[in-house]
Order: C-alpha cells, then sequence, then structure tokens
C-alpha cells in the first residue's frame, strides 16, 4: 500500500458526496474498503470532517462557477434553480479530461432537460439545449449546423438580455450556424416562422 | 536551472477571455500574459487564432492547472504530450505548475488537492516532474497552493517539503503570495519561518490576488482586489528574492479593467522599485 492508494481514496472522498458520508460515519470500515492497510488507514481515518466537506464543497462550487459562465442564458433564466439543481447534478457526473468544464456544461444541459424535471418550464429547457448547440459548434466539423425549437428563442434572448421578464411565446424557430470553410467565426440566424 | 538568466518580464496579468477587448485597449499597462495551458492543449480554431494573436503582442507565460505533478500513478502521457507540444511551440522563458495532485484512480477532481509533506510523495513528484523536463525545454517553475484540509501523516512541514522537492529537480518557484497568506491564517502557518526555510533564490514569479472568507476559512477564490495584507508581504518579498515577474489571477467578479490595470500599476512598482535598487547597489 502507499501514496497511490491513498490518493485513489481521497479522489473519491472529495468527489463523491455518497461515499464521503458513508466514510465519515464509519471511517474505519470504508478505509479497509478501499484497500489501505497500516498507517494509511490511520492517516486516512484522522482527517478532519469538517475540512474534508469544506473541500469537497468548494470543489463542486468551483465547477459551478464554471458552468455558470458557460450557460450564461440558462443561468439568468433558472436563477437560484440553477445552482439548486447542479449541485444535485454534481452528486451523480464528475467530468474529466481537457474540456471538462465545457463537458460539464453539456452534461448538465442534459440533466436539466430532462423528463424528470417537470417543474421546468419547456422554454427554459429550450434556452439550456440551444446553448448546449454553441457549445458544440467549436468541435463540429460542419459548416452548418440547424435545429428546430418551439419557442421564440430570439424573443427570449432579447427579454434576457434586456433584463425584462421573459414571457415566453411558442413560436416555431429554427436556429442556424453557418461557418465559411478555414475562418473560425460562426455566422448564426434565428428564424422565426410565423403562423399562418 | 539559472534563474538569474531568466528575463525580467515585470507586472503582468492572467489572461481570461472575458476581458480581451480592454486587455488590447490597454496593452501597454500589461508587461506580460499568463495563459492556462489546458486551454491551449486541445484548441479549435478561434482558440488557434486567439493564441497567435496573443502571442503576437505579449510574451506569454503558460501556467498548467491538470498534470497531476504529484499523482503516485504516474503522468498522463497524452496529457503531457499535448502540453510539450504547446510550449515547445512558444518557448516561452518559463512555464509553471503546481506543487499538487489532481487525477487518481480515474477520477479528475477537479481542481488543485494537497499532496502529504511525504518523502514518498516527494519522491513521487521529483520522478514525475524529471519526465515532463525530458519533454518540455523551458525552465519550470512550481506554485505552492492553499489547501483547506491537511492531509495527515506529515513528516516535515510544507516549506521543507517544497524546498526538497525545488532542490531535488532544480526547478524555480512560483511563489503564491496570497496563497500563503491564505495558509498562514488558515493554518497558523508562521510566514517568517516559511520564507526562512524555502531557497529564496529560486523564486522566480509571483501571484497574487485577493480572496474571500466563507465559514471561518479564508478561499483563494481569486474574485477580489488584493488585499492589504498580500501587498505588504508583496513588499517584503521582493525584498529578499530577484524577482523576474509578478502576475494578478483574477477570474472571478472580474471588475472593469482599469481597477486591474491600477494593481498591475501598483505591483509594478513594488516589485520593480527593489529592482531597480538592487540592481544599482550591485553596481557600487
Amino acid at each position: 500500500m502507499g501514496l497511490t492508494e491513498v490518493q485513489r481514496a481521497l479522489a473519491q472522498l472529495y468527489t463523491s458526496r455518497e461515499l464521503r458520508e458513508k466514510f465519515l460515519a464509519n471511517p474505519q470500515e470504508v478505509a479497509i474498503e478501499f484497500g489501505l492497510t497500516g498507517l494509511d488507514i490511520e492517516h486516512l481515518t484522522a482527517l478532519s470532517a469538517f475540512h474534508l466537506r469544506e473541500f469537497a464543497d468548494s470543489l463542486q462550487h468551483k465547477r459551478l462557477g464554471e458552468v455558470r459562465k458557460i450557460l450564461t442564458l440558462t443561468e439568468k433564466i433558472l436563477k437560484a434553480k440553477f445552482s439548486e439543481l447542479f449541485l444535485e447534478f454534481t452528486n451523480n457526473y464528475v467530468p474529466s479530461g481537457i474540456k471538462k468544464h465545457r463537458d460539464d456544461a453539456i452534461a448538465f444541459t442534459k440533466f436539466i432537460t430532462s423528463p424528470l424535471h417537470k417543474d421546468i418550464p419547456d422554454w427554459s429547457k429550450e434556452i439550456a439545449s440551444y446553448e448546449a448547440v454553441k457549445l458544440q459548434l467549436g468541435e463540429a466539423k460542419k459548416l452548418f449546423v440547424v435545429r428546430r425549437f418551439r419557442y421564440s428563442l430570439k424573443e427570449i434572448i432579447h427579454a434576457i438580455d434586456e433584463g425584462r421578464e421573459v414571457v415566453p411565446r411558442k413560436k416555431l424557430t429554427l436556429a442556424i450556424w453557418i461557418k465559411i470553410p478555414r475562418q473560425t467565426r460562426w455566422y448564426h440566424y434565428l428564424l422565426s416562422i410565423p403562423k399562418f | 536551472m539559472s534563474i538569474a538568466s531568466l528575463p525580467i518580464l515585470g507586472a503582468g496579468i492572467g489572461f481570461r477571455d472575458e476581458f480581451t477587448a480592454e486587455l488590447f485597449l490597454n496593452q501597454d499597462k500589461v508587461d506580460f500574459l499568463e495563459i492556462i495551458s489546458d486551454h491551449y492543449l486541445e484548441p479549435n480554431p478561434y482558440k488557434i487564432e486567439q493564441l497567435a494573436l496573443l502571442k503576437k503582442h505579449f510574451t506569454l507565460i503558460p501556467h498548467g492547472i491538470n498534470l497531476s505533478l504529484g499523482s503516485a500513478e504516474g503522468l498522463d502521457k497524452d496529457y503531457v504530450g499535448k502540453l510539450a507540444r504547446l510550449i515547445n511551440e512558444l518557448n516561452p522563458p518559463w512555464w509553471s505548475e503546481h506543487i499538487c495532485f489532481t487525477q487518481a484512480g480515474g477520477i479528475d477532481i477537479g481542481h488543485l488537492a494537497p499532496l502529504p509533506f511525504t518523502w514518498e510523495a516527494i519522491d513521487v513528484i521529483v520522478r514525475n516532474i524529471k519526465e515532463v523536463k525530458q519533454l518540455i525545454a523551458a525552465p519550470l517553475i512550481l506554485e505552492n497552493i492553499t489547501y483547506m484540509l491537511e492531509i495527515p501523516g506529515a513528516e516535515m512541514n510544507e516549506a521543507q517539503f517544497i524546498s526538497e522537492i525545488l532542490e531535488r529537480t532544480d526547478c524555480g518557484m512560483l511563489l503564491d503570495i496570497t496563497n500563503l497568506y491564505i495558509n498562514s491564517v488558515n493554518h497558523n502557518l508562521d510566514i517568517d519561518k516559511f520564507l526562512a526555510q524555502i531557497p529564496l533564490e529560486r523564486v522566480v514569479q509571483l501571484h497574487f490576488v485577493g480572496g474571500h472568507s466563507q465559514h471561518g476559512m479564508l478561499i483563494d477564490s481569486h474574485s477580489r482586489p488584493t488585499n492589504k495584507e498580500v501587498w505588504q508581504l508583496m513588499e517584503r518579498v521582493t525584498e529578499i528574492t530577484n524577482l523576474k515577474g509578478t502576475i494578478l489571477e483574477r477570474d472571478e467578479n472580474l471588475p472593469i479593467f482599469n481597477e486591474l490595470a491600477k494593481e498591475l500599476a501598483q505591483a509594478r512598482q513594488i516589485a520593480f522599485k527593489n529592482s531597480v535598487k538592487k540592481m544599482a547597489l550591485s553596481w557600487v
């Protein structure tokens, strides 16, 4: 046993609320389940419960801060609910890799738009989906991306930008992104189709 | 590593997308930029263009956040390869990473996690740094982190731990004076003793910024203007080191750029007032 096993145990304690609480309730038993022995058990079980929880919370809040900066529209419409949902979401998902914050944000939009969240209005879910598409454009190999929405996203986004109350209107909308070959910029159009 | 031969870069700022336009409008107030390496390891066309633009106008110092130098499992070869490619291409005067681990058992912790201050952890980080140095030509400087929890089983204090790593790897030090101040408050760490124990001649660069307080602990949130205790610490540290650069590391609650520029001017005045004095003395 040694540092490898201790770091694996710590990484799990930092990122899994369920495991952390199980460990704090019965540190000796969980340390053995981690495969630790001797002094490593002694050291791990001597961790301060207060500081362990504080550190784990700070990791969650750091993730929240990053995702908030990425999903700016969704954050503005969901307000306090955004943080509440995100903290729930982090219990079951830990992103990894170089683009982890972007992946975290995309995974979070999937969580928000899940049918399980019946209390989130459909138009809010559409804003989250719209932001997810934008995030994936950076990696897109395509030159043309189009998505269909049921609400007038243009009106919703204007209201958010101007700090007005959003009055969502159902209006079939096509979100279109076009890129000229060898250029980095995406040209974006939101076209709402009038009802006949 | 010949620290004396490194160029003096002055007072710079950690680059953030949010202030790109203001940065170019205030180019003369920023001596150099620190970029987060991870943002350019798998760049999309926009990031490639951004990096080229930044490089054209500023000296860039890559700052890594997820190399996980303290991982006992060893380094992620794919990540190291990408990092080496980026840094070798930029050819900076130096680059930096943290004394910590961020990954273990396939889990990305998401932030800098402290190492136990043990001989085993030193052996691990020294081994990993030697591996990285084989691939990256530019000098590496290592940063002290804040830690909310202490890992039991320490065989030495933090300053002894850092010193041993610096000496054995021949790396420079990125002394984060905000982190040092925060640790001094949160863990009753004696700053004088810390400064007396680290190899001050290896200090190349500083990080500074303000944080906030939560549940009785100071948090390194990079969210506030630099507090007076950190400015005082900068005064002390610049008196006893030969700094090459200092970076304002603001991430959250970004104010108008003019406020950041004022902090840079203050840092420049502190750091370079002393450098000029030392240079003048060396001529006597």
